[in-house]
């Protein structure tokens, strides 16, 4: 047995030199009825992963993880294949269906990456331009890129154009314009990603918990299309998901649209309150012009402890957006490090100059 | 047997052991300071140790080294004198081999993946540990004196990665346990490092039950094992907070210390995981750490055990 001695250092040699700094990417795809797509959506990444390894870029696409959502059809037994297969890819089973935004939370828990890309199972997103987006978020400092359809992606104008009201209606009444990028194809900073899910509850809209953590979101356009449509099958999910995905964006919103209930009824005390001093100073002072008697002072009642009663009903509700901003896990504040951007931009201008 | 250390992982080792309801204890106190009385006190868990195997009660020897007072922030001269430490006990293991040279022996150390890979992510099977500080370097070496011990019959080295476990007077306290702990008593935690740093915890009652598994069942029976143990889940220091916060009901007051950097992600690749390991989930576990402690802190009457240092010996049979 080899001894050492107290004074021999501790350097066994065995430790090894720093390797070169690499940017870690993680993938995140929730996956629910998407065996026919699994296979060519993996070779898609394997083939990106070989050409980062191969260029200068300080990528590494680290890990690939699948999320199976309760799948019904024989996506589980491809997943658990090509996880045999790749030793970069890791399936997280869920045991149910708990939907989309669940799914990728739980995806994203399990990531190590400094960005995590979520991208559907159906290859409506292509691996191949999550470089992209991530030129798109270094160069312009951002945290969060949403892909962006540079066109109609399920080629059924009543949903696109559903979709694209419906977001518009809510970014007007919570003053977030970013609602109108949200998309289940995006690139998040690692922390930031990991942050906002361990904060998320059950009925969270993934995106809006993001929004609370940061501000520097901005879409990249793309061609995106709906591979599940355009060969024939069936959009992954129902008009009644559909729905349910729209109620949990509004009630994960910021309660902004809830004061307009408090300021109308504030108008509307105050404007009882106006016509009620009206009146009476038109009773003391010319009463021979009021015509009809009564009717004044119930409609100035009316107004008057309507809109009292609509204010008071809207300051409960702030009180109750203060517990609700708190169970939703929006932070006091959040501490980013963006320093390995600059390593990534140095190498994409050198790789643009070349 | 010989349990050397019975503070988180130790006492988990332990328990395991006697849960199994085949354990009898005793305890010798064993100093880290004074070297002369450390050599008597070996000298007489040598001697123990050796009327076991003359007596043929025990099929094997068993030594199992989870002691240690350094710590992830421990200074080279701290890691020296527990390396001297593990010196002594594996020649005493020499001693037991040459004068009992049928005897079947193993000897167990709880290494750490943190000091071995701290600032590695997605630990695979085949990755090479590179050592940052003084605590890594120590646990490299303390494996490579256990590889190199022909004493043994049959020795395994376990690397835990971020153990935390349920919170005991006197034992040291991890971030899990103090996050707990002060949660409850609505005090301020210190957090050295960044909140969105990457760790794989690990519930010390699993890595107990694993080590115990297989010092009763002699795997391996000759040769040499290494194994990571972890869950292969990374959480961030940001996500542990969050989830005391709704495990004790309310917030958890933190401050950050940004003296001492431990900001380093050390993650796991599910598939570094041994087989038939299985891992408590970190909510499970956390329940069972606030739980433990609401109960009083006290666990079962058979979790007593002597004050820090002691050797345990015990006869599984």
């Amino acid at each position: 047995m080899r001894s050492i001695s107290p004074n021999t250092p501790l350097d066994t040699g065995s430790t090894v030199g720093s390797a070169p700094l690499k940017i870690c990417v993680s993938t995140v795809t929730p996956v629910y009825q998407g065996e026919a797509y699994l296979r060519t959506l993996v070779e898609e990444l394997a083939t990106l992963r070989a050409e980062w390894a191969d260029s200068r870029l300080p990528l590494d696409l680290i890990e690939a993880i699948f999320v199976d959502d309760g799948s019904r059809d024989r996506s589980a037994e491809v997943l658990r294949a090509l996880e045999r297969e790749h030793d970069w890819i890791t399936v997280v089973t869920l045991a149910k269906n708990f939907g989309q935004h669940p799914a990728t939370i739980a995806g994203i828990l399990h990531t190590a990456g400094d960005w995590v890309v979520t991208l559907d199972e159906d290859l409506q997103h292509r691996p191949k331009y999550i470089l992209s987006l991530l030129t798109h978020a270094v160069e312009n400092g951002l945290d969060v890129v949403y892909a962006q359809p540079q066109e109609a992606v399920h080629k059924s104008l009543f949903r696109d154009a559903s979709s694209r009201a419906y977001k518009g209606a809510l970014a007007w009444l919570t003053r977030n314009p970013h609602i109108r990028e949200f998309n289940s194809y995006r690139l998040v900073r690692g922390d930031v990603a990991r942050a906002a899910g361990s904060v998320s509850v059950h009925d969270t809209y993934f995106d809006m918990v993001l929004s609370g953590f940061t501000s520097r979101m901005d879409a990249l356009p793309l061609p995106l299309h709906d591979e599940r449509q355009a060969s024939g099958g069936r959009t992954g999910y129902s008009p009644l998901s559909l729905l349910s995905h729209a109620r949990r964006l509004l009630i994960s919103s910021q309660v902004n649209y809830l004061r307009i209930g408090s300021s109308i009824g504030l108008l509307t005390m105050l404007f009882g309150l106006g016509l009620g001093t009206f009146k009476l100073i038109q009773q003391l002072v010319a009463p021979e012009t009021i015509g009809e008697r009564g009717w004044t002072s119930l409609f100035v009642a009316i107004t008057f402890f309507g809109g009292l009663a609509a204010l008071l009903i809207g300051v409960l509700f702030e009180y109750m957006s203060t517990v609700l901003l708190q169970v939703q896990g929006k932070p006091t504040f959040y501490v980013i490090d963006r320093s390995k951007d600059e390593l990534l931009r140095e190498k994409l201008a050198e790789r643009a100059g070349s | 047997m010989a349990l050397f250390g019975v503070g988180l992982i130790g006492s988990a080792v332990r328990l395991a052991l006697k849960r199994e309801g085949r354990l009898e204890e005793q305890w010798m106190p064993l100093s880290w300071t004074d070297h002369d009385l450390q050599r008597a006190q070996l000298g007489s868990v040598e001697r123990r140790m050796g009327e076991w195997a003359e007596s043929r009660r025990a099929r094997r020897l068993s030594f199992v080294w989870s002691a240690g007072q350094a710590g992830f922030s421990a200074t080279a001269d701290d890691t020296a004198q527990e390396l001297r430490a593990f010196e002594s006990i594996l020649r005493m293991v020499g001693r037991i081999r040459r004068s009992h040279a049928e005897a079947a022996i193993d000897v167990s150390l709880v290494s750490s993946a943190g000091g071995l890979y701290e600032g590695q992510r997605r630990i695979s099977p085949g990755a090479v540990p590179a050592c940052c500080r003084p605590y890594g370097k120590l646990k490299l070496a303390q494996e490579e004196l256990l590889r190199e011990c022909t004493a043994a019959t049959a020795t395994r080295v376990f690397r835990p990665t971020t153990v935390y476990g349920r919170i005991r007077p006197g034992q040291r306290r991890g971030l899990i346990a103090n996050l707990v702990l002060n949660g409850t008593r609505h005090c301020v935690t210190r957090m050295i490092g960044r909140t969105s740093a990457l760790r794989d915890f690990v519930w010390a009652d699993d890595v107990g039950s694993r080590i115990s598994k297989m010092l009763l069942d002699g795997v391996p029976a000759v040769g040499h094992t290494t194994e990571i143990l972890a869950s292969g889940r990374p959480a961030s220091i940001h996500e542990v907070q969050r989830l005391v916060e709704r495990i004790v009901g309310h917030k958890v007051f933190v401050c950050f210390d940004p003296r001492l950097p431990n900001d380093a992600d050390i993650t796991v690749s599910p598939r570094s995981l041994p087989p038939g390991w299985r891992a408590t989930a970190l909510q499970v576990g956390v329940q069972q750490v606030y739980r433990d402690w609401l109960a009083g802190g006290r666990g079962s009457p058979s979790d007593s055990q002597p004050p820090q240092p002691h050797v345990g010996l015990g006869h599984a049979g």
